[in-house]
Parts: structure tokens; sequence; C-alpha cells
């Protein structure tokens, strides 16, 4: 992570900061938080797609476990599962959903590409009608209603600035640590197993245990995206991990760019803004045919999604002479040209 | 090739969604103005409820047609929104709708599961008033209930009033199984049948439970045991079609008994060759295809005047929400458009609203729900050969007991897959 990096993303971060001064809360956590809450799910697909190549299509499953988790160890309506100190719910919700994560790297070991894909989703359906006809821990189709969100000094961690604050800061945690790991040893073998696995096992790296600790770590971004969400509905149910829901995440990833971690967040975002307004755009029975029409055009116009669109839109300023004669510094214009990152 | 792109790349659409974020929120602000009154309305669009879903949508219209988008000198605003009949969707539409579009009031939703979420998040804006749109899960008002939610509808159960009776004396069904989809509605629409069925002295062959939505039914077709006098089959939408469909398919022989709306006028137009071999179901639902109450003509006629590419005859669905908007309006119309701070002027006027439906006169209990008349149908031909539901028998003013003692019925708990068990009771409708 270069230093330029270190500075966006600190700006960024320092400018979501200041929404809450002009947002109502319906903006802080209907639409923020709950694309910071979504973001950080793609964000685990986009982890695991980008670095290492593998599409997996459990990475809501890992966030539905996780969400479950915290929702069986919080007070509930239902009266499923066990209260626990949020210190401990929320611990082991993340350790779940780091072992889920574990497993299915595990299982998926030996894959790759569209086989990698369908048996991640196989995995992924059968954890959700498991979900959805288990009575005794999931209360099936109804799951469960009315979890109270943990209070920390008598303030709820559901009001609307802490929920804000608090997955706005996860989230830019959770970027920042992707993007950090992306130049680690770790993140540089994950590339070479993307590019070249048998090359890279034969030159001696464990292609099994780092396949697994990368599914491992996307579990733990899922995890904390569950949590989130299910604080952020207060309830969860199998639809939260149902088909719906593992399209939705592949939807967002992809129209936010699977080549960039950020891309996670801005599709997320995107994915949310279409979804509240779309019925007061085309109406309630028509908001599906415009999430779809938006990902059709995005992935027609933009293989790498928006962030890669605004990526080539920005090469392609910086090239015109327009650039060249007004902003750009006759040394460094081509040198700062974007082309060859 | 570097995967970990820099963030300045991002930054310009970072920037951009920014701003357009910030115009949507000032053009909010702008949209407030005291001379309206906002409503807000969810059915379901998606998945195997969708056709339900665009009945209650026909049936809203209607009533809002009737007030001519004025109320005591208050524009009508509404503002619609689809869900697919989970709870989670159901619970942020309602957010949603309270919390973006600021509306002042609720119709909806339409779905069982989706009436106990939305119940939970009720309780979270007191001020604001709901009416159920169609949701007859039993728990949306029985037990637990919202203060500020109020369901003209009738929940499942109340829909089954005098089904099993019916069965029990007339047709002389004594052991029936039961294959119901497996949430809240159905649960509840089996406790109803069950409650009186099993009152009379019958018996429960077993009950076999399908996900919502499910395409394949033949093995819980094959499960069916031979010795059944009867199946009762509480599916609906599309699910109705493929369950129908499958069970004639496979050569099914007992005689079914359909829940509300496994056979209700929706279902009964759609296409298939399962269509010659329902004539004779018997069913029980909230409204009548054919009822000749002079009210249920006068809006089957409106129905399909406005609505040509309707079905032949307004569904349940499309009654109930006719009859849930409806009743809103009147409240609001008592209330004199009344709808600020707590609304308690309108709360009140929808507590002692009585009026008179297409499907008979229509009051609330002490916890807010539909008391209402109750039709037995049979599915019968027309000479055009489509397909109606035509009235066997009224049962008047069902409340949400069944007419059963309160406290005892009460106690019984929650309808589930297991709940009420089969047993005999001594007093029944």
């Amino acid at each position: 992570m270069t230093r330029q990096e270190q500075i966006a993303l600190a700006v960024a971060v320092l400018a979501l900061a200041l929404v809450p001064v002009v947002a109502d809360d319906f903006w802080l956590v209907q639409i923020f938080g709950q694309s910071f809450a979504l973001g950080l799910v793609a964000l685990s697909l986009n982890f695991l797609s980008g670095y290492g190549g593998f599409v997996s299509m459990a990475q809501t499953t890992l966030a539905g476990c996780a969400g479950y988790m915290v929702a069986l160890t919080s007070v509930n309506a239902v009266g499923k599962g066990v209260p626990l100190h949020p210190v401990a719910s929320i611990g082991l919700a993340l350790g779940v959903s780091a072992l889920a994560g574990a497993f299915v790297g595990w299982i998926s070991v030996r894959l790759h590409g569209v086989y990698m894909l369908m048996l991640t989703l196989a995995l992924a359906m059968g954890f959700f009608f498991f979900a959805q006809q288990n009575v005794e821990l999931f209360n099936a189709f109804d799951g469960i209603r009315g979890v109270v969100v943990p209070n920390v000094a008598g303030v709820s961690l559901r009001s609307p600035k802490i929920f804000f604050y608090m997955s706005l800061v996860c989230s830019a945690a959770a970027l920042f640590a992707v993007m950090i790991t992306g130049r680690s040893p770790f993140g540089l073998v994950l590339k070479a197993l993307r590019d070249h696995p048998r090359k890279a096992a034969a030159l001696g790296f464990d292609v099994a245990a780092h396949r697994i600790a990368a599914f491992a770590g996307s579990g733990l971004l899922a995890g904390c995206g569950g949590i989130f969400y299910t604080w952020f509905n207060q309830r969860i149910s199998a639809s939260t991990v149902g088909l719906g829901m593992i399209n939705s995440v592949l939807i967002m990833a992809i129209i936010g760019g699977l080549r960039s971690p950020i891309g996670a967040f801005t599709g997320a975002f995107a994915y949310v803004l279409i979804n509240t307004f779309a019925s007061g755009l085309v109406g309630a029975e028509r908001v599906n045919t415009l999430v779809g029409s938006a990902f059709v055009a995005v992935v027609l116009a933009s293989p790498d999604g928006i962030a890669g669109a605004a990526k080539y839109v920005r090469s392609r300023v910086r090239q015109s002479s327009l650039f060249e004669r007004f902003v750009a510094q006759p040394a460094s214009g081509s040198a700062r040209s974007a082309v060859n990152e | 090739m570097t995967i970990c792109a820099s963030h300045f790349g991002n930054r310009p659409m970072t920037w951009a969604m920014l701003a357009a974020g910030m115009t949507l929120m000032a053009h909010d602000a702008v949209a407030q103005s005291g001379d309206t009154i906002r409503i807000g309305t969810m059915f379901v669009t998606e998945g195997a409820l969708a056709s339900l879903g665009q009945e209650a949508n026909r049936g809203l219209e209607i009533a809002l047609a009737e007030f001519d988008g004025t109320i005591a000198g208050k524009k009508i605003v509404v503002f619609k929104e689809g869900t697919n009949a989970t709870p989670d969707l159901a619970v942020q539409k309602a957010r949603k709708l309270i919390e973006q579009d600021k509306v002042d009031v609720i119709v909806g939703p339409l779905s069982g599961g989706e009436g106990l979420a939305v119940k939970e998040y009720a309780k979270t804006v007191p001020s604001k008033t709901f009416v159920n749109g169609a949701a007859a899960s039993q728990d949306t008002t029985m037990r637990d209930p919202a203060p500020n939610l109020f369901s003209f509808r009738v929940d499942g159960a109340q829909m089954t009033a005098g089904l099993g009776k019916y069965v029990y004396d007339e047709k002389k069904y004594r052991n029936v199984a039961i294959v119901a989809e497996d949430y809240a509605y159905p649960y509840t629409q089996v406790a109803g049948f069950v409650s009186e069925f099993c009152g009379r002295g019958g018996k429960i062959a077993d009950r076999y439970w399908v996900p919502l939505g499910t395409k394949d039914y033949s093995s819980v077709i094959a499960r069916i045991p031979s010795d059944v006098d009867a199946v009762y089959v509480v599916v609906g939408g599309a699910d109705a079609v493929n369950f129908l469909s499958q069970y004639y398919q496979t050569g099914g022989k007992a005689p079914l008994i359909g829940g509300s709306i496994t056979v209700d006028s929706d279902v009964l137009n759609s296409k298939g060759p399962f269509r010659s071999k329902i004539i004779g179901i018997l069913s029980s639902s909230n409204s009548a295809d054919e009822s000749e109450a002079p009210e249920w003509q006068a809006f089957a006629k409106t129905y399909r005047a406005r609505f040509p590419d309707g079905l032949p005859a307004p569904s349940s669905l499309a009654a109930a929400y006719y009859i849930s908007m409806k009743a809103m309006l009147l409240g609001l119309q008592a209330a004199r458009g009344d709808v600020s701070g707590n609304q308690d002027v309108l709360k009140e006027a929808l507590r002692t609203l009585k009026f008179d439906t297409p499907t008979g006169p229509i009051s609330l209990d002490q916890n807010r729900q539909a008391i209402a008349d109750n039709f037995l149908m049979e599915v019968t031909s027309r000479p055009d050969g489509s397909l109606y539901n035509k009235v066997v028998k009224v049962v008047p003013q069902v409340n949400a007991t069944l007419n059963m003692p309160r406290e005892p019925y009460i106690a019984m708990g929650a309808p589930s897959r297991t709940n009420p068990p089969c047993r005999q009771v001594g007093k029944v409708l």
C-alpha cells in the first residue's frame, strides 16, 4: 500500500465521517450502514477472487453463520439460543464464520473456476435449505426475529450514529487489512496461486494451507458483515442466506469491480441505492428489472465494474491533449499516467 | 498488473455518489408538506406469491379510486413497495416507507411471515398507524400484539371456520392428511382446521410441511398414506398450481380440501391440465367469487370495469387489500385527515370502525383483529367452462378464537408445525 493510497483512504474515511452532519437517520443506517454491512460481505468475495482467483458463492453463507450466531447469543423474540455477553457473542460469531470459511476452503481445496463456483453454491444452498427447515435452532422460514442489539454504556449500538460510525470504522479497517494483505508475502503467494498454481506448488508453497487460510480470512470479513447486517435488520432468517442474497452479493462485487477492494463498497453502495429507490422510479413490480439492467449495463460497458470504469476514464483524461496542455506538468505527465498500473 | 488498484482511481466515483446522495437527501426535505396524507403500502411482487400481490394491488386501487385522491381536503399520496414474501425484506421496505418516504400510515404486508416481522417493527414506531394488508398469521394480532397495528383482515384460522365441521359432518371424512407450506400463515390455517376437525372427532394421518416456493412435490405426494379420506392442502400462488398439477399427474386419488389460497380465483384461472380435475374441491375463505351479496356484486363489477385484463372475479387477496385500504381511508376520514403527533384520533377511529364490506360487516375485537363472515365454497364450472368457487355455506361473524372461549384458545400457544395437536375438545363452533 503506497503512501498515496493511505492518504486517499484516510481522506475518503474522513469525508464519510462527516456524512452524519447532513444525512438523516434513514441515510445513516438504511443506505450507508447497509452498504457497509453488505460491502464487507462483497469484500470477502473480492478478496478471494481478486487475489486468489477463487470465485466463492458461499460468502453470504459465511456471513449468515456469524449472523445466526450473534442472533442466537443475543436476547431475541423467539426465545432461541442463550444470551451471552456482547463480547463473547461477537467473538463466537466471528470464530464460527472463520471456521466455516476454513471448512469451505478445505472442501473446495482442489477445485478451480466453474467447479469451485458450483461446489460453493451447493454448500450455500445446503445451508439455506437446512436453515429454512430446521425449527429447533434456526426457527425455519420465520427465522430469529426481534434480535436485541447490545447496549454499551447505556447507548444502543443500533442507534443511527453509533451504528454508522461502527460500520464505517470496521469497513475501513477491513479494507486496509485487505490492501495490506495484497502486498504481504501471504498475498503474493495467493496471487501466484491464481496465476499459476502448479508453478507455485513446484516452488514449494503449500497450496492447500494457503487456500484454506485465505478462505478462513474471508470468513472473518464476511462474518463482520453478517453481524452488522443482523443488527441492521434486528432479525435474520433463511432468506438472508438464500439464493437472492447470494446473487445480490455477487452483483455488488461485480458492478463494483472485482479487481479492486474498494469496488466491493462502491458496488454495495450502488446496489443499495438502486434497490432502495427503484420502486419510486420504475414502480414496485419492476425493481429487479432495473437492478438487472444496471448489472448488464455495467458488465457490458466496463467488465471491471465501476472501479474499472473510473480508472479507464481517468487514464483517458490523462492521455488527452487537453490534460497535457492545461493540467499535467510536462515533466511528470507521462510518468503519472495510470496506464502502467 | 496490480490487483490492488490505487484508491485515486475510485475517488471521483466516490465523490459523485456522495454528491448524488446529498441531492436525494435535499430533494426529500423539499417533498415534505402539511397538506398531504402520505400512505405507504406494500405487497408481494416476487416469488411464489407474486400473482397474489398483483390482485392486492388491484384491490387497493379500487379503494383509493372511491375516495378520489383526497380526504378532508388533504391530498392522498401513495407510496408502493414490492416484497418477496420474506420477513427480512418486508421490514426493510416498511422502514424505507416510514423513514425515507415519510409516510404517515402503512397498509400491508401481504404474507403471514411478513406480518409477524412488520408487527415487531411497528412496535418501534408507536406514533405511526399500521393497517394489516392480508397477513393472516395468527400472532400478527393475537399474542404480544403491537398497539398501533389494526387488522381488518381475518387470520388464517378464522378463514377455516366451519370447514372442519362441514367435512366431518357432511363429507364424512374421518382421517385427513395435511400438506402445507412451512411458515406462519399455513400454520395458522392448519391450526384452525385441526382444532375444529379434531374437535369433532376427526384424525390427522400426518402433517407434511413444504418450503414456500417448492417446485417439486413428488416426494411429498408419494408419502401421503393411501387410506386417507382426504388431503387438506394449504399452498398458494405458483406453489398451488405446481402441487395440483403434480398431484393429479402422479395419480393422486384422495379428494382434496383447499386452503384459502389453494383454489382461489387466481389459481382457478391459471392454465394447466389439473383444471378439469379440481371441480368439487371444497375450500374456505374470507370472500367468495360469486357471492350473491349486492356489495360483492358491485365490487366485482367495478373490478371488471377497471381491470379488463384481470380475473373473471376478484380473488380473496383483491378483497382483502380493498377492505384494508378502505378501512384506513375511512379511519382517516373519521379523523378528518389528522395524522399529526401520535395519531390518536385516527387510532381511535380505526378501533371503533365498523363498516359493510363486499364480504359482509367487519369490526375489530379487543386485539384489533377483524371479526368477519367466512365462506365455505366448492369449485364449480361455469357454462363457458371457466371455474369459480360457489358458496356452500356462510359462517357469520367469526372472531379470532373461532367463537370458542378466548382464554383457553389463546393458551393453546402459537400455531406451529405440531401445535395444536389433534385433540377432541368439548366445545366447537
